[in-house]
């Protein structure tokens, strides 16, 4: 019983991901008329599906197996607060990061149950949440110079062409982080704690994720797609690749991070290029919030559960 | 299919390049078929620029399709329907100052013509000359070349028609003439002109558009 309602949570942290972070991958390919819809989702599907069981070892190592001892108990209710949270955050249409709040949960669970906690792994993840939006910021500015000299040697029509499968190579790589480091940080704690095998957790946690896109990730890839004209598409590239080369780099680190900050990162990068007046501070400010809010939030209200389920 | 799309160019995209280059192909014709016109003084062949004119009309509601259809990336696409727009209303121009002539020949004091037809085929020679570098400009798009050189011709070209039209505005003043003759002439005089203008704005848009991913 207590396993079904792991799995549970499990699936719609899954679905939520699915959801809200498709258009991460493929908001601008699909805003920008490259692939459609359907084709979108059908590659979302298989990229994750790869991901997942190509590299998601590592990562789903380092959350299920290396940051916190486990139990049942522990197990359900720092994965059922998550999904919550998560689910209840993209109903408000305010977002939080699903590795914070998994992470937050686990060690509030954990710490409340009297668990074994890897302070050293806890710290190496959110130094990791400090730097992979540094190294998107740099890399994006880096990325930006780059494409933008090598473009202005081809005519226009060749350097659209090139910028297109550019695009469409970085929502590939997106794509590919969401299984490989997004589901492994979903899936982690299920298979290291042996409830599911890699391949069923795979399964289930693709096809969650593919049912979440889906049913709702429409309206926000439109959204994506279309405020992306917002932003020039070689910012929206460098943005984008530079997120998720620094995304891969710390999924071989067995790092959960967040690609939505990465993107954050890279935009920061790209705009501090064009002028620092182009970025907006008090957004900044308000992620940086949701950064701090999003794992203690999960912390705090799995440790209170935990808390009160182990002294009852 | 997609990934022929992105990496070898799509079929929409080829067809918008190929129905922009048919645009201006009719630029150039309409621009050389007046001007021969002028030269023989054939109005049959003013009945030619008409149907060019029509002809222009159709490649522009056929690039709007293609593009409306999805070809190239969204940045580009308003920048191209714009050129095209533009280029479809230099070859109206055209087909503007055909009507003017014919109407001016109609009119009573035809000897008008005989003391600004020099004028006038000197500035049908400018327009035709930025139609071919128009053309030029827009080829360089897809297959590279030194653009602003390009356009920087066809600005020379434009400033050389508007000092014509001030050298034809003096001129036509000593000429006595009766109104309609007058304002048949002028109203060919605006047309004329705006071809270069158009076209000089049509390689402003290339310009644009080249910059545009930059």
């Amino acid at each position: 019983m207590i396993d079904l309602l792991i799995v549970l949570a499990c699936i719609l942290i899954a679905f939520s991901i699915g959801s809200n972070d498709t258009s991460n991958a493929f908001g601008i390919s699909v805003g920008c008329g490259l692939l459609n819809f359907k084709t979108a989702l059908t590659l979302l599907f298989v990229l994750v599906f790869i991901g997942l069981n190509v590299q998601g070892q590592s990562v789903m190592r380092t959350v299920g197996k290396d940051l916190v001892g486990l139990n049942d108990l522990s197990l359900a209710v720092s994965l059922t607060v998550a999904s919550l949270v998560i689910v209840l955050s993209n109903w408000r249409k305010f977002p939080l990061s699903s590795h914070q709040v998994i992470v937050g949960s686990l060690t509030g669970s954990a710490l409340s149950m009297g668990l074994h906690v890897n302070y050293v792994t806890l710290s190496r993840i959110v130094l990791s949440w400090v730097t992979s939006p540094l190294s998107s910021f740099f890399l994006a500015i880096t990325i930006y110079r780059f494409v933008e000299i090598s473009l202005s040697k081809y005519p226009f029509f060749v350097a659209e062409r090139i910028l297109s499968a550019l695009l469409l190579m970085s929502a590939f790589l997106i794509a590919y982080n969401t299984g490989a480091n997004e589901l492994a940080t979903a899936m982690g704690a299920v298979v290291y704690y042996g409830i599911l095998s890699p391949l069923t957790a795979g399964m289930i946690g693709s096809l969650s994720l593919f049912l979440g896109a889906t049913v709702l990730s429409h309206r926000v890839i439109e959204t994506v797609g279309k405020g992306i004209t917002t932003l020039d598409v070689l910012s929206g590239f460098s943005a984008q690749f530079s997120a998720g080369i620094s995304v891969w780099i710390f999924t071989t680190l067995g790092m959960p991070v967040s690609t939505t900050y990465c993107i954050i990162g890279g935009i920061c990068g790209v705009g501090l290029l064009k002028g620092v007046e182009t970025v907006r501070f008090n957004l900044i400010k308000k992620i940086f919030l949701s950064w701090i809010f999003a794992p203690l939030l999960g912390f705090a209200l799995s440790f209170a559960l935990g808390f009160v389920i182990a002294n009852i | 299919m997609f990934f022929k799309r992105v990496f070898f160019g799509g079929k929409l995209e080829s067809e918008v390049l190929r129905l922009v280059n048919e645009h201006l192909k009719i630029l150039v014709e309409v621009c050389e078929v007046f001007k021969l016109a002028l030269e023989r003084d054939d109005l049959s062949l003013l009945k030619s620029v008409c149907e060019l004119e029509d002809e222009g009309d159709r490649v522009r509601r056929e690039i709007a399709m293609k593009i409306y259809e999805g070809a190239f990336l969204p940045y580009v696409r308003p920048n191209i329907y714009r050129f095209a727009e533009i280029v479809d209303e230099a070859i109206d121009k055209v087909e503007d100052t055909a009507y003017d002539y014919v109407y001016l020949k109609s009119c009573r004091d035809s000897e008008l013509l005989e003391v600004v037809k020099g004028d006038l085929l000197r500035i049908a020679e400018l327009n035709l000359k930025s139609s071919r570098r128009l053309m030029e400009a827009f080829n360089y798009l897809v297959e590279g070349g030194n653009l602003s050189e390009v356009t920087l011709k066809i600005r020379v070209y434009e400033r050389e028609v508007d000092s014509i039209k001030h050298e034809l505005s003096k001129k036509i003043r000593g000429v006595n003439v009766d109104v309609w003759s007058a304002l048949t002439f002028l109203d060919l005089l605006h047309h004329i002109v705006s071809v270069t203008d158009l076209i000089e704005d049509a390689g402003d848009v290339v310009q644009i558009i080249n910059v545009s991913l930059r």
